[in-house]
C-alpha cells in the first residue's frame, strides 16, 4: 500500500513538473493567409520555447463583433489570457483594470523597448504605465489597378497626388465608362486622413468634438460627395464585397485606400490581380495624413498565468513578429524587424509611419466605442443620402458628450 | 372515515408540493429574483467588469514592484521610509492592485489603508504571493476592509431614466421594435387568415400544404437570417429576377439590408414569410370549429363568399385573431436574432437588441436593465388592452 | 368546356395555396442550390476557376448531370464545412446536448407540476398559478442581465451547467401540460383511486402513459426551441468548442463571409434535423401549435 502511494506520488510529481500551462491567446480571424501565419507563429513557440517551458499556446480568434464578445467573456471571467488590443478601444480597457501593466516584466528582463517605434510605445501607456506592446502596425495607401486604368486611358495615380487631380482622375475613368472607379468605407477611421490633410482635427483641446469645425467638415463632405454627388464610390456592399480589399481584388472598383494586410491577402488569394496594383500615398490637401493602425498584444489582468503569459507575448513580438512581417504583410513595429523588411511593395507604407497619425480618438473618460459606432452609423446615412452632412455634424455635436460619458 | 380523508388531503398537498416544487424553486430562483434585481440594477450603474473586481487573484509582490519600480529582492536595500514616501496608497490600490475604486472606496483607502505594513512586509518578504483582492483589502486596511469584499453598484436613483429620455438611440430603436409590430402583426395574421381559409375550402392535399407552410416556423431564425442575407444582397437572385421583370421599367438593384429606410422592412417581410404558415394551423382549428350550418344559412340569406368571410368567418375567428397577435406583438417587440445577423446601421436596430448592446458590449448593465424595465411596462400594457379584448369575447 | 361556379373559389383557394407553397420554397430551393454549388471547378482547358454564384441566369441544368452556374453540383460542402471548421462536429454534439437535456427536463418537470396544477390541493396553489401567469408578461429582456450576473457568480458562464440549468421548466410549458391533463377524463384516476392506487402510483402507472400526445407535443416545442435558440447562447458560451450550431452560423458569418456555399451548407444542414422530426412527428407539432392557441 505504501509503495503503492510512493509511485502514486512520484508520477503526480513528474506530471506536474511536466504539466503544460495553456495560454489561450485570441485575436478577431484574419483573412486565410493571416490565419494561416499566426497559426506558423504559435506552432513555432510551441515547438521551441513552449516545449522547454511547459507552455502550450491556443490560438482561439473570437468571430463577430470582436469587442463585443471580448467584453463578455471578461465580464464573465472567461476571458483569453492574451489579447490583441486595438488601439482606438485602448484606453477604455485600462481604465477598466483588464489588462496587465507590463513594467515590471519589462524592467525584470531587460526588454528592449527602444527598438519599437516610439509611438508605437506610446500608444498603449496610460497613467505612466504600459499596457501591451504593439504587435505590428499599418498605414493606408492608394491601391489602383493599373489595368483598368491602362484600359480606360487615364494617367496612373503618383505619390503626388492631391485631392482634386484624384477626383479628376476618378471622373475620366467614370466618364470613360468604369463605373464605380473608387470603392470608399463609411467607416468613421477612414474619414480621419482626410480631416487631417484638410487642415482639421478631431477633437479641441478640451476633448471635446472638432468635427464641427470648417475644416473637419468640409473633409467629411468631401468623402461624402465621392459617392452622392460625383458618383465615383460605392462602398464595399454596394459593390457585392465584405470589405474593401476584397472589391479591389475582385476588379469591382479600380481605386482603394487600403493597408498592407491587403498585399498578404491579394498575394495568397488574387495573385494575378496583385500583379496589376499599383500603390501610391495617399492624396494630399493642406498637408499629407494617413492612418496608423495599430494593434497589441495585452495581458489579462485575471490570467492565472501571468508569467507564461508574458512568455508567449514576449515572443509574439519578436520571433512572431518577424513571421507575421514576412507572412501576412504587416509592418513591423519593431525597428531591427523594419530594416530587414526589404519587400519593395511595403516601402509605400513605412513611409506613411512618418506623417500619419494613430487611430485613436482621446475623450475625457477614455471611451470612444459607443461614439464610433454612432458616427460609424451615421455615416452609412449619408452614404445612403439620408442626411446631408450639416444635419450630420448637428446630430454628433449634440450627442457627443453623451456617446463619451461612462 | 373523516380522519383518513384528512389524512388523504395532507398527503395530495404534499405531493402537490413536491410536483410543483422543480417548477416553482426554478421560477423563483431564475425570474422572480432576476426581475426584482433588474429593477434594482435600473437605479444602480452596475457595470459587469466591476462587478468582478474584488475577485481577482492579484500578486502583491508584483503590484508593489510595478509601483516602486523595484524588484522584490532590491527592496531590502532600500529603508521602510525611503519605501514609503514614494508610496501613494490610491494610485497603488487602483492601478497597480487594479481595482477601480469610487469616491467612497478611496476616502476609505486614504485614511485606513496600512501603508507602513504592507511596506514592511514588502521589504522582509512576508507578502503573501497571491491571493483575493478582497483578502488582501481586508489584510492591509486598518478599518473598513470589509467594504471591499463585495460589489455594490453606485445607486443613481432615476439617472439611467433621465439618459434614456434624452438618447436619440432609445426612440430610434424603440419605434423600430413598435413599427416592426406594427407592420407584422396584421400582416401575418391576414394572410395566415387567407392561407387558412383557402385550406379549408374542401381542397385536396391540406396536409402537403400545411406541411410546408410549418417549414419556415422550424427552421432557426439565425439559418433563415443566412439565407436572407444572401437573397437580399446586391447582387443576389431577388433583385436578379426583380431587374429581369422591371427591368425594362428602370428598376435598379436594391442593396436591401444596407440601404437603410429598407432594411428594416427587407426584415419585416422576412419575419412575416416565416410565421405567417405557422399561424395559418392555428386558424385552421378555428375555422374547422365553425359549423358549415351557420354559412348554409348565410347562402340561404343571399350572402356572397365575401360577406361570409367578413361578417361570419372573421368573428368567428375573433379568440384566434386576438390570440394570435397577442403572441404576434409580444413577438415582434422582443425581435433579436433576426436583427442581429442582419442590421448593419444603428438606425434599424430594435429595443432588445439595444438592450444586449449596453448591457454586453458597452458594459452599461444598469442602463440596459433601465430600457428592459420600460420595454416590460410597455409590453405589460399591450397585453393588458388585449386581454381585456379577450375578456369582451368570452 | 366551362367552370361551374361553385368551384371558382376552389380554383382561387388553390391559386392562393400553390403561390404561397412557391413562395416558401423558393428561399429553401435557393439556398439549397448555393450549399451544392462547388466553390472552384475545372473548366474544360483545366483551370481551376471559381465559381460566381451571382451570375445570372443561373445556367440549371439537370442533365446529364445536375450543374448550376457551370459548374457540376455535389454535396462536398456538406463535408467541407466540417474540414474547414474541425470544431463543427463539436457544435452539433452541444446541439444535441443541450436540445436533448432541456427536452428531458422539461418534460419531466413540467408534466409533474403541470398534474400537480390540474389535479392536486396544496396550499396557495391558486397563489402561484397567478403568479405564472402574470410572468408569462415578462419578456426575457429583464430576466436576461440578472440571469447572466447570477450565472458569473456562480462560475457557470461558459458551462453546459449555466446553460440549461435556468432553462430546465418553462411557465409556458407548464400551463400546457396542465391544460391536458385538466381535459384528462377523471374517471380514470377515481377508479384507480377506488382500487387502492395511491396518488404516486395514479400518476405514473395510469395518467402518465396516457400522456403521451401532450408530452410529445411539449418535447417537440421545447426540443425545436432549444435546437434554433441564439440569444441565450450567444451570451452563456464564449469559448469556441462550447458553441452550439446557431452560434456557428454566427461565426461563418463573420470568418467565411465570402463563402456562400458553406454558410447555406451550414444553415441547411441544421435545418435538416428539424425537417426530419418535423416529418416524423407532423401530428404533435400540429399538435403544439393548437396547444398554443389554447394558452391565451
Amino acid at each position: 500500500m505504501r509503495r503503492l502511494l510512493t509511485v502514486f506520488f512520484a508520477v503526480w510529481v513528474v506530471v506536474g513538473l511536466f504539466a503544460v500551462v495553456r495560454i489561450t491567446i485570441s485575436g478577431w480571424p484574419g483573412n486565410p493567409v493571416e490565419e494561416a501565419t499566426i497559426k506558423r507563429a504559435v506552432d513555432t513557440f510551441n515547438n521551441t520555447i513552449g516545449k522547454q517551458k511547459g507552455i502550450e499556446v491556443v490560438w482561439e480568434p473570437i468571430a463577430g463583433d470582436y469587442k463585443q464578445v471580448l467584453m463578455t467573456r471578461l465580464s464573465g471571467g472567461t476571458g483569453p489570457d492574451l489579447f490583441y488590443v486595438d488601439v482606438y478601444v485602448f484606453e477604455e480597457l485600462a481604465r477598466a483594470n483588464v489588462l496587465l501593466p507590463l513594467d515590471t516584466y519589462v524592467k525584470r528582463d531587460n526588454f528592449d523597448l527602444n527598438d519599437f517605434y516610439p509611438s508605437l510605445i506610446e500608444a498603449f501607456k496610460y497613467q505612466n504605465r504600459l499596457y501591451g506592446i504593439a504587435k505590428d502596425f499599418s498605414t493606408l495607401a492608394l491601391w489602383f489597378n493599373k489595368e483598368i486604368f491602362d484600359k480606360y486611358k487615364v494617367p496612373y495615380l503618383t505619390n503626388d497626388e492631391t485631392w482634386d487631380s484624384f477626383l479628376k482622375k476618378l471622373q475620366q475613368l467614370k466618364a470613360a465608362g468604369f463605373e464605380t472607379p473608387l470603392a470608399l468605407a463609411p467607416d468613421f477611421n477612414r474619414i480621419i486622413p482626410f480631416i487631417i490633410s484638410f487642415g482639421g482635427r478631431l477633437v479641441k483641446p478640451d476633448l471635446s468634438t472638432a468635427l464641427g469645425e470648417p475644416n473637419s467638415k468640409k473633409a467629411i463632405q468631401f468623402y461624402i460627395d465621392l459617392v452622392t454627388k460625383y458618383k465615383v464610390a460605392k462602398e464595399p456592399s454596394a459593390l457585392g464585397s465584405g470589405w474593401l480589399g476584397e472589391a479591389l481584388a475582385t476588379e469591382k472598383c479600380a481605386v482603394a485606400m487600403e493597408g498592407p494586410w491587403t498585399i498578404g491577402f491579394m498575394r495568397g488569394s488574387f495573385p494575378d490581380t496583385f500583379k496589376k496594383m499599383g500603390i501610391v500615398e495617399m492624396p494630399k490637401g493642406i498637408k499629407k495624413a494617413t492612418m496608423i493602425y495599430t494593434v497589441a498584444w495585452s495581458i489579462n489582468r485575471a490570467t492565472p498565468n501571468r508569467d507564461a503569459a508574458w512568455e508567449v507575448l514576449k515572443f509574439l513580438v519578436t520571433e512572431g513578429q518577424r513571421i507575421f512581417v514576412e507572412g501576412a504583410g504587416v509592418l513591423a513595429s519593431r525597428k531591427s524587424i523594419a530594416a530587414q523588411d526589404k519587400d519593395p511593395v511595403k516601402q509605400v507604407f513605412y513611409k506613411g509611419a512618418e506623417y500619419g497619425v494613430p487611430w485613436r480618438v482621446p475623450t475625457p473618460t477614455g471611451i470612444f466605442s459607443i461614439a464610433n459606432d454612432q458616427i460609424g452609423s451615421l455615416l452609412k446615412d449619408l452614404f445612403a443620402g439620408k442626411l446631408t452632412v450639416d444635419q450630420a455634424v448637428k446630430i454628433i455635436e449634440d450627442n457627443y458628450n453623451n456617446w463619451v460619458k461612462k | 372515515m373523516k380522519g383518513l380523508r384528512l389524512k388523504y388531503r395532507t398527503k395530495e398537498a404534499i405531493v402537490g408540493y413536491l410536483f410543483a416544487a422543480p417548477v416553482i424553486v426554478s421560477v423563483l430562483v431564475f425570474a422572480i429574483y432576476p426581475i426584482f434585481a433588474a429593477f434594482y440594477y435600473s437605479l444602480t450603474d452596475y457595470q459587469p467588469l466591476e462587478a468582478r473586481k474584488f475577485m481577482y487573484v492579484v500578486d502583491p509582490y508584483g503590484a508593489l514592484e510595478l509601483h516602486t519600480g523595484i524588484l522584490r529582492e532590491e527592496a531590502g536595500n532600500y529603508t521602510l521610509d525611503e519605501l514609503l514616501a514614494n508610496f501613494d496608497p490610491i494610485q497603488f490600490v487602483q492601478l497597480d492592485l487594479g481595482v477601480n475604486l469610487d469616491d467612497t472606496e478611496k476616502e476609505l483607502v486614504k485614511r485606513y489603508f496600512d501603508s507602513a505594513s504592507l511596506i514592511s512586509d514588502f521589504r522582509e518578504g512576508k507578502l503573501p504571493e497571491r491571493l483575493k483582492v478582497s483578502e488582501f483589502m481586508k489584510r492591509y486596511m486598518r478599518a473598513y476592509g470589509h467594504k471591499f469584499s463585495k460589489y455594490v453598484p453606485k445607486f443613481v436613483g432615476l439617472q439611467n431614466f433621465e439618459d434614456i429620455f434624452s438618447d436619440k438611440l432609445f426612440y430610434t430603436s424603440f419605434w423600430n421594435a413598435f413599427l416592426y409590430s406594427l407592420v407584422v402583426v396584421p400582416i401575418q395574421t391576414l394572410l395566415a387568415i387567407i392561407l387558412a381559409v383557402a385550406a379549408n375550402s374542401k381542397i385536396k392535399g391540406v396536409g402537403f400544404f400545411k406541411a410546408v407552410f410549418f417549414l419556415p416556423a422550424i427552421t432557426s431564425s439565425a439559418a433563415l437570417s443566412m439565407v436572407f442575407m444572401l437573397l437580399y444582397s446586391k447582387p443576389g437572385v431577388i433583385n436578379k429576377i426583380l431587374v429581369a421583370i422591371f427591368g425594362k421599367f428602370g428598376f435598379q438593384p436594391i442593396d436591401y439590408l444596407n440601404e437603410p429606410s429598407i432594411a428594416l422592412f427587407a426584415i419585416m417581410a422576412m419575419n412575416i414569410w416565416s410565421t405567417a404558415g405557422y399561424f395559418m394551423v392555428t386558424f385552421l382549428a378555428g375555422l374547422q370549429d365553425i359549423p358549415s350550418s351557420i354559412y348554409e344559412a348565410a347562402k340561404i340569406d343571399g350572402a356572397n363568399k365575401f360577406q361570409m368571410f367578413w361578417k361570419i368567418t372573421m368573428p368567428l375567428l375573433r379568440p384566434q385573431i386576438v390570440f394570435v397577435s397577442i403572441m404576434g406583438t409580444i413577438g415582434c417587440m422582443q425581435v433579436f436574432d433576426q436583427i442581429y445577423f442582419l442590421v448593419r446601421n444603428l438606425r434599424n436596430i430594435t429595443i432588445s437588441y439595444y438592450i444586449y448592446k449596453n448591457a454586453f458590449e458597452y458594459g452599461k448593465m444598469g442602463y440596459a436593465s433601465a430600457l428592459a424595465v420600460i420595454l416590460f411596462a410597455v409590453i405589460l400594457i399591450l397585453s393588458l388592452i388585449q386581454r381585456k379584448l379577450i375578456k369582451e369575447q368570452y | 368546356m366551362s367552370v361551374r361556379p361553385s368551384s371558382w373559389p376552389v380554383i382561387v383557394s388553390y391559386l392562393i395555396l400553390i403561390i404561397y407553397t412557391i413562395a416558401t420554397f423558393f428561399p429553401f430551393s435557393w439556398a439549397i442550390l448555393i450549399s451544392l454549388t462547388p466553390i472552384t471547378y475545372f473548366d474544360d482547358d483545366g483551370n481551376e476557376r471559381g465559381v460566381n454564384i451571382f451570375d445570372w441566369p443561373p445556367k440549371l441544368k439537370l442533365f446529364p448531370k445536375p450543374s448550376a452556374f457551370g459548374a457540376s453540383l455535389t454535396l462536398r460542402n456538406y463535408k467541407l464545412i466540417f474540414e474547414v471548421v474541425p470544431l463543427y462536429r463539436r457544435w452539433l454534439l452541444n446541439t444535441v446536448i443541450y436540445a436533448g437535456i432541456l427536452t428531458i427536463g422539461n418534460v419531466i418537470l413540467n408534466s409533474l407540476g403541470g398534474y400537480a396544477f390540474a389535479r392536486l390541493n396544496f396550499p396557495l396553489k391558486n397563489f402561484w398559478f397567478t403568479l405564472f401567469l402574470a410572468l408569462m408578461m415578462v419578456p426575457g429582456q429583464v430576466t436576461l442581465i440578472p440571469q447572466y450576473n447570477m450565472l458569473v457568480r456562480f462560475g457557470l458562464i461558459n458551462t453546459y451547467a449555466g446553460l440549461f440549468l435556468p432553462k430546465l421548466t418553462s411557465i409556458f410549458g407548464l400551463f400546457m401540460m396542465r391544460q391536458f391533463f385538466l381535459n384528462f377524463p377523471k374517471e380514470l384516476e377515481e377508479a384507480a383511486r377506488i382500487d387502492g392506487f395511491g396518488i404516486l402510483r395514479t400518476y405514473f402507472r395510469i395518467v402518465l402513459p396516457n400522456a403521451l400526445p401532450a408530452i410529445s407535443a411539449l418535447s417537440i416545442y421545447t426540443f425545436l426551441g432549444a435546437w434554433n435558440d441564439f440569444q441565450w447562447p450567444l451570451i452563456i458560451m464564449s469559448s469556441k468548442e462550447n458553441y452550439t450550431l446557431t452560434l456557428g452560423l454566427n461565426f461563418f458569418r463573420s470568418s467565411y463571409y465570402t463563402y456562400w456555399q458553406y454558410m447555406m451548407a451550414a444553415s441547411i444542414f441544421m435545418t435538416i434535423p428539424m425537417i426530419i422530426i418535423f416529418l416524423s412527428f407532423q401530428k404533435y407539432f400540429v399538435e403544439s401549435g393548437k396547444a398554443v392557441a389554447i394558452k391565451g
